[in-house]
């Protein structure tokens, strides 16, 4: 039993890199790059999959803005062995903060502003969804929306 | 925002969410669904995990006793169940699967780089199903050997999570007055309904038998846990202990192996499935097989699944299980 408890409590801290890439609103089509920081068993390898729950953060450049998002995951994923990235997420869900800048053909108006505000993450193996609310910092004219509503699909965590 | 992006984005978000749902409730029911494969792990050897799978379930028990005993009062015994079941549950996998797939304690098969690589290429199910089969989207479950059965890792998942929902429809049908042998005949029913659509048959072509095996012995688990004759933990003069520790020996048999127990597939499926388990027609002769095989028969007994499999075969609602046994494979191959 000793040996057993001993296995379950020693923890270590990972970091492991995620990608992902999505059709969003405002984004249009970007490519996410980020890191979760989760403490695991520390003997474990998690070749097969592991639970990784805690900080998630990630930075997603897209042809219509950029986003820089931090917030709370939680998954089952598995990384190969030596790998620093989750190469597979079998299930998860996370919810950040996140901020937001358009450029570019956005169709937001005006086209070119700055959000804040959240978006909640659900995946499954080979698909991931979000849907979120941004609230404008930046000025615009009047009559312009205060409030975006945020949704995407697309493939990694 | 312009007047035409808004009603885009709203749409989107709309067809998002639904989208996310129906493939979040195909995924609930997928997850658990794990599929294993213990013909991979013949004559290979494994060491007896009872002990260490007992000592992993012991330690969360104490650990819910201890959790009991801060709130320092008695409680209802479906809300014990419960807090037993949510400690373990993680999103659709279960804890005690994740730590067994993982742990340097359990010896189990495939384990290590070089094991992994060999039963990709050997794995009784690869490439026998469609890309739009969330089954094979999920990781194989590796195979452990408790009290002389070598079983998936799925087993728990299925003794200690799925078993969760038969016990609380049995409880449902118990405080509707349901005599004791009713209740229980339509919680295995209902189980083996999800396992039919949702959680095995429609979603990966296997119905596992051995599955069904697990989640019938798990539903008497949470019954016993803290309730009748001989409960697991107690509520005694003001304090909750374990009285009774937990024993996978109590719960498993020879049904829980794959390889014994045959899955039920359905028909676009076998041919493959099958095609694959000739490979190991050789491999009946070897005597750590052989060995197993007959210590499973004189265990064997009939259970209340394959009591209520045959009554679905006689009726035909499903096909005999016996066609897609190693022997009857093995046997057609050789005529």
């Amino acid at each position: 039993m000793e040996r057993v408890q001993a296995d379950v409590d020693e923890t270590s801290l990972r970091w492991l890199g995620v990608t992902r890439v999505r059709y969003s609103i405002p984004l249009e089509f970007s490519v996410g790059g980020g890191v979760v920081v989760a403490r695991v068993p520390a003997s474990h390898d998690c070749a097969t999959f592991c639970e990784y729950r805690g900080f998630v953060a990630q930075i997603e450049p897209g042809s219509a803005g950029g986003q820089l998002g931090v917030g709370y995951a939680r998954l089952i994923g598995a990384h190969k062995p030596r790998s620093a990235f989750l190469n597979n997420v079998y299930v998860g869900w996370s919810a950040r903060a996140v901020l937001v800048r358009t450029w570019g053909d956005s169709d937001l108006d005006p086209a070119r502003q700055t959000l804040a505000g959240f978006e909640g993450q659900f995946a499954l193996p080979r698909i991931t969804f979000n849907l979120g609310v941004l609230r404008r910092i930046s000025s615009a004219h009047e009559g312009a929306d205060r409030y975006v509503y945020t949704a995407g699909i697309g493939w990694g965590f | 925002m312009p007047a035409s992006a808004r009603p885009r984005s709203a749409r989107f978000a709309v067809v998002l969410a639904v989208a996310a749902v129906f493939l979040g409730l195909g995924g609930a029911g997928a997850a658990p669904g794990l599929e294993t494969d213990q013909f991979f792990a013949w004559g290979r050897p494994l060491k007896d995990m009872t002990g260490v799978l007992n000592a992993r379930v012991n330690l969360e028990l104490e650990r819910l006793v201890a959790e009991l005993n801060r709130d320092g009062r008695d409680r209802p015994c479906q809300k014990v169940r419960f807090r037993f079941f949510k400690r373990h549950r993680m999103l659709f996998f279960d804890g005690f699967e994740t730590w067994s797939v993982n742990s340097p304690l359990v010896s189990r098969s495939p384990s290590g780089a070089d094991e992994m690589r060999e039963f990709k290429q050997h794995y009784l199910y690869g490439g026998t199903s469609s890309v739009f089969d969330t089954g094979r989207w999920m990781p194989p479950s590796p195979t452990v050997e408790v009290n002389g059965v070598r079983l998936g890792t799925d087993k728990l998942t299925h003794l200690l999570g799925t078993a969760w929902y038969y016990h609380r429809w049995y409880r449902k049908a118990r405080s509707r007055g349901v005599p004791l042998a009713e209740a229980e005949d339509r919680a295995v029913r209902r189980g083996l309904g999800h396992e039919i659509t949702i959680l095995g048959r429609a979603v990966s072509g296997v119905l596992s038998l051995a599955d069904l095996e697990a989640n019938y012995e798990g539903m008497w688990f949470y019954e016993h846990l803290c309730a009748g004759d001989d409960p697991n933990i107690v509520y005694d003069e003001g304090v909750w202990r374990l009285r009774r520790p937990f024993d996978l020996r109590d719960y498993v048999t020879p049904e829980w192996d794959e390889s014994y127990q045959p899955n039920i597939y359905i028909r676009r499926k076998w041919p493959k499935v099958r095609q694959r388990m000739l490979r190991y027609c050789r491999m009946l002769e070897h005597p750590q097989v052989r060995a197993m095989r007959e210590a499973y028969a004189e265990r064997d007994r009939v259970t209340e699944t394959e009591k209520l499999i045959e009554e679905m075969v006689v009726a035909g609602k499903l096909p005999d299980p016996s066609q897609f046994t190693i022997e009857s494979v093995c046997r057609e191959a050789a005529d």
